[in-house]
């Protein structure tokens, strides 16, 4: 991972982690549940039948766990950015850290990332009471508590701001959905397979039945789910690179000056507001301005670039 | 500053990394990471690239702390090909207005950039906008600008006017740069001198209401999307004892949605409940800990004698063209500041300027107005001394 991290990381009420770990441990009661009262409907459950239930009963929970992860994250992936008012913004700054998040999801977004700091300064809108402060504080409409957050390297203040890449998102999806049909073509071929071999009997027969249909239950969701997140993932992929089809990117790195326009939130996981999804990212200029302890030059040239005078880019 | 360098990178070509599929993949795996991001991360060209019409925008200066001029470099009103100032403009005549539409990026036109032009009154922070005409324009890449023209007969009532420009584009990379105002007023004068500005309340009655935290509101997809997906599938161990031949799969989907409609009943109830405990509890934060806000009736004046030197390019020094220039002669505004009273739609301030009473040249004063912390307009005197 080279994303750019901040300062403090998830140290707020509503980690990803653990919303996730919520799902997880709920879904794995559902389905532990729904297999006791299955094991509970065995007519004579006893010795070595008991403890094919007692097993069967653990893999159906391990196997609603591995559904409620995929299952929470793709619900937490799209829960998380709780957008502001206004919820468009357009924020001036220096680079302290760009990187992209790159690697597998759901470890990695694929986002492009950055911590905009230095001369900060909100260009627009022009609002009664809303300053760079209130950009970095307020909570948005159904958003908890925010914290402040500085660039670990530097420790300055700053304003983290994201381009989203579609491989977060449709591996989210793709994992979902490949858990919940994994499951039930697990299910599904757990019950052809006790049929084929006999086993809807009564007593240790069924026990054995339910603990098949509960391994299967588990692996079709485990595989489904990586599947989904490995498809997703790769048209995830495809579809950043259609998106940026026959245009030529733009290397931006530490020291560069930036505007960047894009949708104002709260990012939920990590407690903090930012700029997600950044919809437009002009380079001012990359004159080291990370060394510009007053920031009067960066605030110079941003206002020549606004006002036409100098053009975005740097100077070839 | 170990970045690869704009588009043309030893790492980079076109902005992706080169070679076959396994080499970017062998580069992805291999790329050394820093603390701090990536040595240069490439960003997609459409984000990158986009069109930046713009015009000389003083509330984007304000927002920025430079210095402005109301006498706006990229808007002219002519009479018989003679540049006019606003205030006095005569009723019932027709003048000719002229535009400067500028682009910022190098790369993309800002082909059919609307160009809005209206007239509002002389003075502050005045939001009823009078409609002069709604142009488009194709401007080139930077350098190039696109001139707009118009004809605008004045109104027959005889008033004082500022000229307010706003500019939009579908895909604009920059939508702060769009507002231009030229509100300028001269006359000659002997010391001492007087003139009023008219401060427009933009928020006459309760500040607007500032919409934030609260806690969640019920989010249907968590339900639809999570609870009740988690709860379908929860039924699954269930289902051996429905299977008999071909009833299995009807079953199995019975069952399913069975424990999709519990779900849904289940996660509806739970959001609900979590909902509301969220919402108490940052209500019950909100009020411990108001967050500081600049008061929307709050009116803060400064005057200097700034004035701007268009230039382009290399010729355009940032540190020369916004060095700030205290107010000459002694000028100042009378109040300073003041905080609006409920209901009240304006309120007139006097400009002092001790001009001397010997020829010499013209003294040019910016009133600059803010209300609520950001800029709320303001207006250019030029005032000419000796008679």
């Amino acid at each position: 991972m080279a994303g750019c991290d901040t300062s403090p990381h998830n140290a707020l009420y509503e980690s990803g982690e653990r919303r996730v770990l919520g799902w997880v441990g709920g879904s794995a009661a559902a389905v532990a549940f729904a297999a006791l009262a299955e094991a509970a409907g065995i007519a004579g459950l006893a010795g070595g039948a008991l403890a094919v239930a007692i097993a069967a009963i653990a893999i159906a929970a391990l196997a609603g766990a591995v559904i409620g992860f995929f299952i929470g994250l793709a619900v937490n992936w799209f829960d998380r950015l709780h957008v502001q008012d206004p919820s468009t913004i357009t924020m001036s700054g220096c680079i302290l850290c760009a990187g992209k998040n790159t690697g597998v999801p759901p470890l990695n977004d694929n986002d492009w990332t950055f911590n905009l700091g230095g001369p900060l300064a909100l260009l627009s809108p022009v609002q009664a009471g809303l300053d760079v402060n209130q950009i970095r504080t307020r909570s948005a409409p159904g958003a908890g508590e925010v914290q402040t957050v500085t660039d670990p390297k530097s420790g300055q203040q700053i304003l983290h701001c994201e381009i989203g890449s579609h491989i977060g998102d449709y591996a989210a999806v793709g994992a979902a959905i490949g858990s919940v049909a994994g499951a039930v073509a697990g299910a599904v071929a757990g019950a052809i397979a006790c049929a084929a071999i006999g086993l809807l009997t009564f007593g240790i027969g069924a026990a054995l039945c339910l603990l098949v249909v509960a391994i299967a239950i588990l692996a079709g969701a485990a595989v489904g789910g990586i599947a989904g997140d490995a498809i997703g993932g790769v048209a995830g992929w495809i579809a950043d690179g259609v998106s940026d089809f026959n245009e030529i990117g733009e290397s931006v790195s530490r020291g560069c000056l930036m505007s960047l326009t894009g949708r104002w939130v709260t990012d939920g996981s990590h407690g903090h507001n930012e700029i997600h999804d950044v919809t437009s990212a002009q380079i001012i200029e990359c004159n080291a301005c990370d060394q510009d302890p007053t920031g009067t030059a960066a605030g110079g040239l941003v206002a020549a670039v606004g006002i036409g005078r100098h053009p975005t880019g740097r100077d070839p | 500053m170990g970045c690869c360098g704009g588009r043309s990178g030893a790492r980079v070509t076109n902005g992706k990394p080169s070679g076959c599929v396994l080499c970017k993949i062998w580069a992805v795996l291999t790329t050394e990471k820093t603390p701090d991001g990536e040595p240069c991360v490439v960003i997609p060209g459409h984000i990158a690239h986009k069109p930046d019409p713009c015009i000389y925008d003083q509330f984007l200066l304000m927002q920025l702390g430079k210095p402005v001029t109301w006498d706006n470099p990229d808007v002219r009103i002519f009479l018989g090909g003679v540049e006019q100032y606003t205030y006095n403009l005569t009723a019932s005549t027709e003048y000719d207005v002229e535009i400067t539409v500028h682009n910022a990026s190098r790369e993309k036109p800002a082909n059919q950039t609307t160009v809005d032009i209206a007239w509002i009154s002389f003075g502050a922070g005045a939001e009823t906008r009078h409609p002069v005409t709604v142009a488009s324009t194709d401007v080139p890449v930077w350098p190039g600008t696109s001139v707009v023209t118009t004809k605008w007969r004045t109104p027959d009532v005889p008033g004082h006017y500022c000229i307010e420009v706003v500019l939009s584009h579908p895909d604009d990379g920059n939508p702060s740069n769009n507002r231009g105002w030229n509100n300028t007023q001269v006359f000659a004068a002997q010391s001492p001198v007087e003139r009023e500005l008219r401060i427009y309340n933009r928020h006459p009655g309760d500040c607007p209401p500032v919409r934030e935290g609260g806690g969640p509101v019920l989010r249907p997809h968590r339900v639809f999307l999570g609870w009740a997906p988690l709860a379908a599938v929860a039924t699954l161990p269930l289902t051996p004892h429905g299977m008999q031949g071909m009833r299995y799969l009807p079953s199995l989907l019975a069952l399913m949605l069975i424990g999709y409609v519990v779900g849904s009943a289940i996660g509806l109830f739970a959001e609900s409940a979590y909902a509301a405990m969220a919402r108490r509890r940052n209500a019950s934060r909100a009020r411990t800990l108001p967050p500081p806000r600049t008061d929307c009736h709050l009116v803060e004046i400064a005057v200097d004698s700034y004035e701007f030197e268009d230039k382009t390019g290399k010729e355009f020094d940032p540190a020369v063209a916004f060095k700030g220039r205290g107010a000459i002669w002694g000028a100042k505004v009378e109040p300073p500041s003041f905080v609006f009273l409920p209901g009240e739609a304006f309120r007139d301030v006097r400009l002092l300027v001790d001009a001397p009473d010997d020829p010499g040249p013209a003294g040019t004063f910016n009133v600059n107005v803010w209300q609520g912390g950001v800029p709320s307009g303001g207006a250019t005197f030029t005032i000419t001394t000796g008679g």
